[in-house]
C-alpha cells in the first residue's frame, strides 16, 4: 500500500545544503534507494532559515529519484516539497537540467 | 605548495646573494594578465626553491602597482605564508615591503594578508573617511574530511562567505542580498568549492583551497571580488583520466578532440589541453559519469549562469566591469559578456565561445588561451563586478519587503 513519507531536512545542519556527497550520504541514511518504489510519495520540509540548496547536494539526495522517475512532472508528483519560493524554483531547475540530454554531437 | 608552484615557473626571479627583491608591476591581475602574473608568482615560488641560494631578505615592492586582483595577491600571500611555516624555528627570514602608491589601490592593500606578513609601517590617513575593507580570508591545507550527513569544512566556510557579504552590504548602505542572491552566491562558491574537495580528493588524499573575497561600497559603483584557488589537478586533467570506453570519452570528449584538435589559432593549433578544458566547462559533463543516465556535471552550470546574472545586472552592456576567468593548468578562460551559457534543444547546457554558440566550431581563440610554457597547478577562479545601487535581482534596501522573501 502507498505510503506517504517525510523527509525533514531540518534534521540536518544548515542554512547551506551542499555537497553530492553529503546528499548521497543522506540518501543512503533515509535508505531512499529501497523506500523509492514508485508507490509511496514523499513530503519533503526544507527548514525557513535554508538559504542554499545546491544542485550537486540534491542530486545526490534526490538524483536516481529524478532519473526513476523520467519526467520533472512524475517527479514532483511523487516528492512534494515544502521549501521557500526561491528555492522550489531551483529545485525545478535542477531536475529538469538532469534529465536533458548528454550528447553534443550528432555522429559522424 | 611553494614546490607545486616553483615546478611549473618557466624561469625563476634572480636573486642577490641571499636578498631577494620582488619588484611588482604596475598591473597584476590573473583576470588582466595572466601571463605577466604567473610569471612573477611561479618565479617568486622557483628562486625559493632553488638550491643555490637560502634568501634571508625578502623586499616586496608594491610601490608601482595600479591595476591588481586578489588571485594574483593571494597566491603571493599564500606563497609567503608557507615559506615562514617552513622558515619557523630555522634558519632567519626578514620580510618586508612597501604598499602601493595609488591611495585607492593603498586602501585595499592594507586589508590584504600578504601586507600584514611583510612588517609595513600603516600610518593612515587622518583625513580619511573611507571606511576601511573587510576581506574574508580562508586557506584550507589539509587531510581529506570524511564523508557523511554532517556539513563539511568547505560548506561552512561558503555560508560564511555568503553571510560575510550580506553583513558588509548591512554595514556599507544598509542593504542586504535577496533571497535569490544568496542562493546564487552561494552555489556559485559551494560548488567552486565542492568541485576542489571532490576531484582533489582521490588523487592527492590532500586538499588546498583558499577563498577570499571583499565587497567595496566606497567604489563607485560598489564591487565585490571573489576568488578561489586550489592546488591540484586542472580540469584538463581530470577529464583526461576518464576511460575510455566510457560515456563521457566516447559522447563528450573525444568527438570535440576530433572536430577542433587540428584547428589553427592564435598561437598555432588548439592543444589538447584547452579543448578539455571548454568542455570540462559544458552543463551534463564530468570526469565520474559513467554512463549516460547520470546527474552528475552542473557544477559549472551553476558558476556561470552566476556570472551571467551579475553581467545581466549591469544590463548587459559591454565595459561593465562584470568579469571572470579561469586558469586551470595552462589554459586561460575569460568571461566578460561576449559569450553566454544556454540550454539547447533537449540537451543540456553548453557555451561554446564561439558566435553560433556551438561545440561542432573551434572557441574563440581570445577567450580560450594557452599560457604555453606557464600554468599554474590546479585551477584559479576569479571574479568582479558591480553592485547596482538600487534594488535589483540580488541585493534590495534592507527595508524592503523583498518578493522572493523566504
Amino acid at each position: 500500500m502507498a505510503e506517504v513519507m517525510k523527509i525533514d531536512l531540518g534534521n540536518y545542519e544548515g542554512p547551506l545544503f551542499t555537497g553530492r556527497p553529503r546528499g548521497k550520504a543522506i540518501r543512503e541514511k533515509l535508505e531512499l534507494d529501497k523506500l523509492d518504489d514508485g508507490v509511496n510519495t514523499f513530503v519533503v520540509d526544507v527548514p525557513q532559515s535554508a538559504f542554499s540548496v545546491t544542485s550537486s547536494f540534491f542530486l545526490g539526495l534526490f538524483g536516481p529519484s529524478v532519473i526513476k522517475a523520467g519526467t520533472p512532472e512524475t517527479f514532483f508528483n511523487r516528492f512534494e516539497f515544502r521549501a521557500p519560493p526561491v528555492l522550489r524554483a531551483a529545485f525545478a531547475d535542477y531536475v529538469e537540467r538532469a534529465l536533458q540530454g548528454r550528447s553534443f554531437f550528432q555522429h559522424m | 605548495m611553494i614546490s607545486m608552484l616553483a615546478r611549473a615557473a618557466a624561469e625563476p626571479l634572480r636573486a642577490r646573494r641571499y636578498k631577494l627583491d620582488v619588484i611588482i608591476p604596475e598591473r597584476f591581475s590573473v583576470i588582466d594578465d595572466p601571463t605577466g602574473s604567473l610569471t612573477l608568482i611561479t618565479g617568486f615560488a622557483a628562486i625559493l626553491r632553488s638550491s643555490s641560494r637560502k634568501i634571508q631578505r625578502i623586499f616586496i615592492d608594491h610601490g608601482r602597482l595600479r591595476e591588481y586582483d586578489l588571485a594574483a595577491n593571494g597566491l603571493l600571500a599564500v606563497i609567503v605564508s608557507d615559506l615562514r611555516e617552513e622558515r619557523a624555528g630555522g634558519r632567519r627570514l626578514r620580510l618586508r615591503g612597501r604598499y602601493p602608491a595609488d591611495p585607492s589601490v593603498r586602501r585595499v592593500y592594507e586589508e590584504l594578508a600578504i601586507t600584514k606578513y611583510l612588517n609595513i609601517e600603516t600610518v593612515k590617513s587622518e583625513a580619511s573617511t573611507e571606511p576601511s575593507l573587510e576581506v574574508f580570508d580562508v586557506r584550507r591545507a589539509a587531510s581529506i574530511e570524511p564523508e557523511g550527513v554532517a556539513a563539511r569544512y568547505h560548506e561552512q566556510k561558503a555560508g560564511e562567505f555568503v553571510e560575510h557579504v550580506d553583513r558588509c552590504l548591512v554595514r556599507g548602505s544598509n542593504r542586504r542580498l535577496t533571497a535569490t542572491g544568496k542562493l546564487d552566491l552561494s552555489n556559485y562558491v559551494a560548488e567552486i568549492l565542492a568541485n576542489a574537495e571532490d576531484h582533489a580528493i582521490g588523487r592527492y588524499g590532500h586538499v588546498d583551497w583558499s577563498i577570499q573575497g571583499y565587497l567595496d561600497e566606497s567604489a563607485k559603483p560598489a564591487s565585490c571580488e571573489i576568488t578561489i584557488f586550489n592546488f591540484g589537478p586542472s580540469f584538463a586533467q581530470t577529464l583526461n583520466l576518464v576511460p575510455r570506453d566510457g560515456f563521457t570519452w566516447i559522447e563528450q570528449v573525444r568527438p570535440y578532440l576530433d572536430r577542433h584538435a587540428a584547428t589553427r589559432n592564435n598561437s598555432g593549433r588548439f592543444r589538447e589541453e584547452e579543448l578539455l578544458t571548454v568542455i570540462a566547462l559544458q552543463g551534463g559533463v564530468s570526469s565520474k559519469n559513467d554512463v549516460e543516465e547520470t546527474t552528475r556535471g552542473q557544477g559549472t552550470v551553476d558558476l556561470i549562469r552566476f556570472f551571467q546574472a551579475v553581467h545581466a545586472e549591469c544590463n548587459g552592456a559591454t565595459g561593465c566591469g562584470a568579469e571572470m576567468a579561469i586558469i586551470s593548468g595552462s589554459t586561460y578562460v575569460k568571461f566578460d559578456g561576449t559569450y553566454k551559457m544556454e540550454g539547447q534543444q533537449s540537451t543540456t547546457s553548453v557555451i561554446a565561445f564561439n558566435r553560433g554558440n556551438t561545440l561542432e566550431a573551434p572557441p574563440d581563440p581570445k577567450y580560450v588561451q594557452s599560457l604555453g610554457r606557464l600554468s599554474f597547478p590546479g585551477t584559479i577562479i576569479s571574479i568582479r563586478f558591480p553592485l547596482s545601487s538600487a534594488s535589483s535581482r540580488l541585493v534590495e534596501e534592507r527595508n524592503n519587503g523583498g518578493s522572493d522573501e523566504n
